[in-house]
């Protein structure tokens, strides 16, 4: 057949030119990433996350770390009351000093200022500018620049994350001053930072090839690596046939079900790294009135097997969970109520709460409505499609009908935002700062926030919001025991298990060490090194 | 032929603007619209949210908001892309290229299967009909996602002979590099395409094999070479040229299955972004793109059908 001759001729020419198309093997001048999609533009303030991509090239006043601590970067310190840097008023509001890092320049050799800290905070609170969050900014009523390396903000009140504030870096003054941001083509694709790397090429569909800059301000030994190459390779049993090729060295967060694919493969290494993310069982308690019963609730916990589930669906990669705030949070307690697998318990708490299966078809009924509801959650993820199967069998087992139903993952979005759904399989990332409000307060149910269990307790409410107030991280840390011990003693949604970042790595590379939150795992690329 | 040309162009005008306000309101009804993947970031505030959607029109009614498109769009002015805040038509037009190339490519492989394999499974007896009867039902039901995952297992894992995706190795810029690349991907479309065209082909050529005009040809002498090329063939493609066509004009559109699994940079994986983001501006603008590829692709087979057959020229 002709075809299979052209192939052949193809083959035998290329690899007679002395270069096939295997990629090259990952050294110091050339690392290429298979990166699961492109970004929209590298422009963090813009961006829907914080991308991979920019934290090689732009950099914050402070950074989170593999264990989730706050940690200056272009800050010398981080501001605390310990410190002095951060005061609060007798009004109510709080101001907090920053002190740059001396002699760091942007890539263009123009000095980092505290004018730019100004420009960023003012440019972000231009109504004409879009970002996608004003979070904390709408709180600044002032910034003042007392000296070049200095900068005070003026909180109108106290607003606790403040120390990440600026992690998503800086706005260059001098490039983006009295332009439209939105359309500010230039920076938003290859924008002027002070990081290890800077965008030499975006190629839209392709691929961005990051460059070494010669002189970081770290020292001119960082980074190691000369370029960086991200290819856009949407598709995942692609971007692992190219890990296996080797024309891709290094690819981030892959999915649970490829992981002994993965492992397998000769030179790389799966590196597993808690993250700040758990899975769990949203119950919507404005749909479903069974949901408002607590001890419904509790039953349909006690009903799951998450340890089986731990152990056989997800090849214990994800430890089971009992709470929004993760072990990685300074903020973790274990200290909290636990509902271990026990069906007859699950069973006795339904009795108790007046379900009954009263027609003999198995499913237990209450005034004569059936314990029924549907069960929503994103298509396309193998692990989770499981999940929800084995949820459905275990519920039945103790009388409770759960239809599951999958959907795409623009459209749940949708379908959750508005409240359309009874229940939901899917996960939080939470915030680097462990805050709950937004999830568990009574009125920040959608559009107000993602309270989408639709769940209302006044202590928690109080709790979530003094711990918001709260700028001493021990008085926080109490605050926020008491709100998780509450939350799981009333238990709105079915906590399941931690999400564990998985990450296939070069085993020839060194420093590499993932990192929990969605800083990603490229913050210390400066030290990443081949050898 | 002139006058019911224009005529059909014409006509196609009211069509793509029936086309445009029942894609657009499609669109719209689909749950989850351009804010949906801010949703699960915790970092958006609902302010945020309400912000954001008032800067980018979408607490207007959906009429308006399709006046307000169809405006611009009738002027020249395909507007800025939700997703990355350039304008559509750049997005558009830097990905037409990859994806010319690929259907190029593609079509005319295709067609180098199509031929022999219709001929030899229309007018061949025995073995050899049945081979090429069992390829082409093999072409058809082989999920294209998959022969694409097994083209990239053997060529370039197993073999190590092709680049498994990607349109060219990033720094490389040559020639080679680039038909590398191509070959799989335009290989899996062709597959595909050629499977279909050829069953069609192939029961045209059995129609016509039958009719008078053929059994004439062969009583005047004609040998059977010149009756099967001249005389059964060229009748044979015309019903084949208009699927090859229709085809083209939805592969133009963009080859999404194609282009996800060998991460080709061409409309089609734009349409895959862009629908998964709800860029509402960029797949409308891929929409009209399409219809007006299906509309010129149809006047382009009219165009061709009198230089086959010497009976459609007036």
């Amino acid at each position: 057949m002709r075809w299979t001759a052209r192939v052949v001729v193809a083959g035998i020419v290329l690899a007679s030119c002395g270069r096939g198309p295997s990629g090259p093997a990952p050294t110091n001048e050339l690392l290429i990433v298979g990166y699961d999609r492109e970004p929209d533009t590298l422009n963090r303030f813009s961006t829907h996350i914080l991308e991979d991509i920019q934290t090689c090239v732009i950099e914050g006043l402070t950074i989170t770390d593999d264990k989730m601590n706050i940690i200056p970067l272009l800050a010398a310190e981080v501001p605390t009351l310990e410190n002095k840097s951060v005061v609060l008023r007798q009004d109510g509001g709080m101001d907090v000093t920053w002190k740059l890092r001396p002699d760091i320049a942007w890539h263009d050799g123009t000095p980092v200022t505290s004018a730019d800290v100004k420009f960023t905070v003012d440019a972000i609170n231009d109504p004409s500018y879009n970002p996608e969050s004003t979070d904390g900014f709408d709180r600044i009523a002032a910034v003042d620049t007392p000296d070049t390396l200095t900068a005070v903000i003026h909180y109108k009140e106290v607003y606790a994350p403040y120390a990440l504030q600026f992690m998503r870096g800086l706005f260059p003054k001098h490039v983006l001053q009295g332009r439209d941001i939105d359309r500010a083509s230039d920076y938003n694709r290859a924008p002027l930072g002070t990081g290890p790397y800077r965008v030499a090429e975006w190629k839209s569909g392709e691929y961005i090839l990051l460059e070494r800059v010669p002189n970081y301000w770290r020292g001119s030994e960082y980074p190691h690596i000369r370029q960086i190459l991200f290819r856009f390779i949407p598709n995942t049993n692609t971007r692992i046939n190219q890990l296996k090729s080797g024309e891709v060295h290094l690819v981030a967060m892959f999915p649970w079900d490829k992981h002994r694919e993965v492992a397998a493969i000769p030179g790389v290494t799966v590196h597993r790294t808690p993250g700040n993310a758990y899975e769990h069982v949203t119950l919507n308690q404005r749909r479903v009135a069974a949901f408002r019963d607590v001890q419904v609730r509790r039953a349909l916990l006690h009903a799951v097997d998450r340890d089986t589930i731990a152990s056989a669906i997800l090849d214990g990669l994800a430890p089971v969970t009992n709470g929004a705030i993760q072990p990685v949070s300074w903020a973790f307690t274990p200290e909290v109520t636990t509902y271990p697998f026990d069906a007859a318990r699950a069973r006795a708490l339904l009795e108790s709460a007046g379900w009954r299966d009263v027609n003999g078809d198995g499913i237990r009924e209450k005034d004569g409505q059936p314990l029924r509801f549907t069960l929503i959650t994103q298509a396309g993820f193998a692990v989770r499609e499981s999940v929800a199967q084995v949820l459905q069998r275990q519920f039945r087992d103790v009388g409770v009908d759960m239809a599951v139903q999958l959907v795409d993952g623009t459209s749940i979005s949708g379908l959750w935002f508005e409240g359309n759904f009874d229940a939901m399989l899917h996960w939080w990332q939470m915030p680097a700062d462990p805050e709950l409000t937004l999830f568990f307060a009574a009125d920040r149910m959608p559009p107000h926030g993602r309270n989408i269990n639709y769940f209302e307790d006044p202590a928690v409410t109080t709790l979530a919001y003094a711990a918001d107030r709260t700028v001493d991280q021990g008085e926080r840390k109490r605050l926020l025991v008491q709100a998780q011990q509450r939350i799981a003693e009333l238990l709105p949604e079915l906590p399941l298990y931690s999400i564990t970042k998985l990450d296939a790595v070069p085993s020839s590379l060194h420093g590499f060490t993932g990192n929990p939150t969605n800083t990603g795992v490229f913050w210390n690329v400066h030290l990443w090194e081949f050898r | 032929m002139g006058v019911p040309l224009t005529r059909r162009i014409a006509a196609t005008v009211p069509l793509l603007f029936v086309i445009s306000a029942v894609v657009f309101g499609l669109l719209h009804l689909v749950p989850g619209g351009p804010l949906a993947v801010y949703l699960s970031n915790p970092d958006v505030r609902p302010e945020d949210l309400e912000r954001l959607k008032r800067a980018l029109g979408l607490d207007q009614p959906v009429w308006r908001q399709y006046a307000q498109w169809l405006g611009g769009f009738l002027s020249g002015d395909w507007g800025f892309s939700y997703s990355d805040g350039r304008p559509v038509v750049d997005r558009v037009v830097e990905r037409l290229p990859a994806t010319l190339e690929l259907v190029a490519a593609s079509l005319v492989l295709a067609s180098l299967f199509t031929v022999p394999l219709g001929l030899v499974a229309g007018l061949a007896r025995g073995w050899p009909a049945r081979v090429a009867a069992l390829l082409s039902f093999a072409g058809l039901a082989l999920p294209v996602f998959w022969f694409g995952l097994v083209l990239q297992l053997v060529f370039s894992l197993g073999l190590g002979w092709l680049p498994s995706s990607g349109r060219n190795t990033p720094g490389l810029e040559g020639l080679a590099d680039r038909l590398a690349h191509l070959v799989l991907p335009a290989t899996m479309l062709a597959a595909v395409h050629a499977a279909a065209w050829s069953r069609y082909l192939r029961a045209a050529v059995i129609d016509t094999y039958a009719l008078p005009f053929v059994a004439a040809a062969r009583a005047r002498g004609a040998g059977e070479r010149v009756v099967i090329w001249r005389h059964v063939l060229r009748p044979a493609l015309l019903p084949v040229v208009t699927i090859v066509f229709l085809d083209t004009a939805l592969m133009v559109a963009g080859t999404v299955v194609t282009e996800s699994v060998f991460a080709w940079p061409g409309l089609g994986s734009l349409f895959t972004e862009a629908l998964a983001r709800r860029d509402y501006t960029v797949l409308m603008a891929l929409l009209m793109v399409a219809s007006t590829a299906v509309v010129v692709c149809n006047l382009i087979a009219d165009l061709v059908y009198p230089l086959i057959d010497p009976r459609v020229r007036t």
